[in-house]
């Protein structure tokens, strides 16, 4: 079908809206970060800085810890993600395949954990990490991560599970494969674009995390996550906006190259061909 | 290659009973169909003689082995899925060829089987595909092929050809049949055709309900048929039902069904006096030559088909064919419409009455009302 010149110029138009109102944000960032922290409330604003100061870059690795910071979150991010990978994918199996009377109640259960805001979680958890003496070390905020990742994380793979045929891991079985080999050698390869955006989802959700590990690790610097040490920036009488800004955008880096890196599993079907 | 018995199997879904108490006995190479209707049991029985489905009792027994608590890869069968459930991660290569990976077999011998399996479905020019990019009839035969390159002992099919269009069934229904005579596995299909059950099986397992009715070849099930059921389930059109009382005149035991006399064979003696339910195919009635005693009917329906004629009609008083129709597809008219399937009309039939009288070597089919089973 063909489009008519006013129905391109009105979808052309809403596109590029919608995308300036998500980026401009991002945009701004980027300006501020680029100016002396003086001209932030300079009036007109400058969209363009007059004077790029690029130093505050290099400011930001001289000056203060973001490097370590930004190695303590990944390796929080990708071990929680991980961790929550293995329990989900064979929770989510589990309920997608095996449904007893109780599976039901089991799933709703998992889901609970989810609906009840994270600072309700947060005492307990505290309790629980100071009596595994956890607290200050990246293994409290992997743990507690990794529950807050789980429960969403198994009801996303059981929908993806939910929407592969069956006959496919019976296939597999009658083929030669052990119920184990079936789903490692056919199911997970198939839900590969649902194991990429829920690990991405756990990633984000570590990664972007403030309120745990502002709880669990405040004390021992050594283990600051970038959002931590970010906070640290700002001062009790002044903040420098150039680098918190210039951090920030560090810090959304690595979620930016993830997405595009899992960007090919998140689009396109996943089981076409597998019958009919 | 193997036998396979099928004892006393039962399958319970909870409080519900899909499989009662089946019992078949296989010969080695033999290619068996279980055909009935939609939820009667087949695929149920399939899986379990797969291992996918446990039995709630009962054992089955391939090639002398008791195979009922074996998992499915130890079971050396392989089988043909209702939907063809290919890998659609896998290229059709690596989708014929998995079953051999998985055995251990080495590289070389699986390219080698793989592409004469490929060679033999005429599908050798799709092995780097993937699924996805497959005709309905392409996978089917990727389907085929995973199943015929592990030479396994016994192939299980379920509807394989359930969603091809007409015309590559029928192409496909033949290939599939000369494929199986030619590696001479003993081959257990499953469909709820009754054509399809007709032209290929050597013998025809009919269920109903999770009951097997009769077991025999297409010719005894289309001849002497067991019950109402199967003689209303195999043939098309389907067998019409009318009913009558036996009586005795002159010329010995007749039927009066709707004005039609029906010679009828001695053991009807003991339902003398009695109804009992006549059965007689489309092709037996044909018009009557003279003046024979016959039907005269008025058509509801005239059907052409070019080299014969459908000819729908009703009689007053019969309304016998509800008691097995709705049930399967094969057995539309619930209204006690009946049929008769009429060769070399000539003069095309329209509007008017008609007389309909029984071929000379028609066979009419009887039933006990009560029973539904036939009487013989
Ligand atoms: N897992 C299950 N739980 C409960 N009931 C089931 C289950 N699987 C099958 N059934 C029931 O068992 C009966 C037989 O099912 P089956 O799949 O064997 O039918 P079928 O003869 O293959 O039918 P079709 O021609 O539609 O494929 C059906 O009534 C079905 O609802
Ligand atoms: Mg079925």
């Amino acid at each position: 079908m063909k489009r008519k010149l006013w129905q391109s110029i009105l979808l052309y138009a809403t596109v590029i809206v919608a995308c300036a109102v998500v980026l401009f944000p991002v945009y701004w960032m980027v300006v501020t970060s680029l100016q002396p922290p003086g001209s932030l409330r300079a009036y007109p604003p400058h969209f363009l800085p007059p004077d790029p100061q690029w130093q505050t870059y290099i400011r930001l690795f001289i000056e203060t810890d973001i490097l370590r910071w930004m190695a303590n979150s990944a390796i929080v991010a990708v071990a929680a993600t991980g961790i929550s990978m293995v329990a989900a994918v064979l929770a989510g199996y589990s309920l997608s395949r095996y449904q007893t009377k109780s599976s039901e109640n089991v799933g709703l259960f998992i889901l609970m954990s989810k609906m009840l805001p994270a600072t309700m979680l947060i005492i307990p958890l505290f309790g629980i990490m100071r009596s595994l003496g956890l607290m200050g070390s990246l293994w409290s905020l992997i743990f507690a991560h990794a529950t807050a990742i789980v429960p969403f994380a198994t009801w996303m793979l059981k929908g993806y599970f939910d929407s592969i045929p069956n006959e496919l891991e019976q296939a597999a079985q009658v083929d030669g494969c052990t119920p184990w080999g079936a789903l490692f050698r056919v199911i997970l390869p198939v839900a590969a674009p649902g194991l990429a955006a829920t690990s991405l989802y756990g990633f984000v959700l570590s990664w972007a995390d403030y309120l745990f590990a502002r709880t669990f690790l405040a004390n021992n610097a050594d283990s600051w996550t970038v959002n931590l040490g970010i906070a640290t920036f700002k001062g009790e009488y002044q903040t420098d906006w150039n680098l918190v800004m210039a951090a920030s955008l560090l810090a959304a880096l690595p979620i930016m190259i993830a997405y595009l890196f899992l960007q090919r599993f998140l689009v396109g079907g996943m089981t076409a061909g597998a019958g009919k | 290659m193997a036998d396979i018995q099928i004892q006393n199997l039962n399958k319970r879904y909870g409080t519900f009973q899909a499989l009662h108490d089946m019992s078949l006995d296989v010969k080695d190479g033999e290619f068996i169909v279980f055909v009935g209707p939609s939820g009667c049991g087949k695929s149920t029985a399939l899986k379990i003689l797969a291992g996918l489905e446990a039995a709630s009792t009962g054992s089955i027994i391939i090639g002398g082995e008791d195979v009922t608590e074996l998992a499915p890869a130890k079971r050396d069968i392989a089988m043909v899925f209702q939907n063809y459930a290919l890998y659609p991660h896998l290229t059709v290569r690596q989708n014929i060829g998995f079953g051999l990976m998985m055995r251990g077999t080495d590289k070389k011998q699986i390219n080698q089987r793989v592409e004469r399996a490929a060679q033999a479905l005429e599908i050798s020019d799709l092995l780097e595909r993937r699924p996805k990019a497959l005709s309905g009839g392409q996978r089917q035969r990727v389907a085929l092929g995973r199943a015929i390159v592990r030479e396994p002992r016994v192939f299980l099919m379920d509807e394989p050809l359930s969603n091809l269009d007409a015309a590559l069934r029928v192409q496909m229904r033949a290939e599939i049949t000369a494929l199986q005579r030619r590696i001479g596995v003993t081959t257990i299909y499953v469909t709820h055709d009754q054509t399809e059950a007709m032209t290929m099986a050597d013998r025809i397992v009919i269920m109903r309900k999770g009951v097997v009715q009769q077991i025999g070849s297409p010719d005894a099930l289309f001849n002497h048929p067991a019950n109402m059921f199967v003689a209303g389930f195999i043939g098309s059109p389907a067998m019409n039902f009318l009913s009558g009382k036996v009586q005795r005149d002159d010329r010995g035991l007749n039927i009066d069904a709707g004005g039609l006399r029906l010679p009828v064979a001695e053991a009807a003696a003991a339902y003398l006096g009695k109804t009992v339910i006549c059965g007689i195919r489309p092709e037996s009635l044909d018009l009557a030559r003279g003046d024979a005693p016959a039907l005269e009917i008025t058509p509801t329906l005239v059907e052409s088909l070019g080299t014969e004629a459908y000819v729908h009609f009703k009689l007053p008083g019969q309304q016998v064919a509800t008691a097995v129709a709705g049930e399967h597809e094969h057995q539309p008219l619930g209204n006690g419409t009946l049929i008769a399937r009429l060769y070399d009309v000539g003069t095309p039939l329209s509007g008017g009455t008609i007389r309909l009288g029984l071929k000379p070597q028609a066979s009419v089919h009887l039933f006990d009302p009560a029973t539904e089973q036939a009487i013989s």
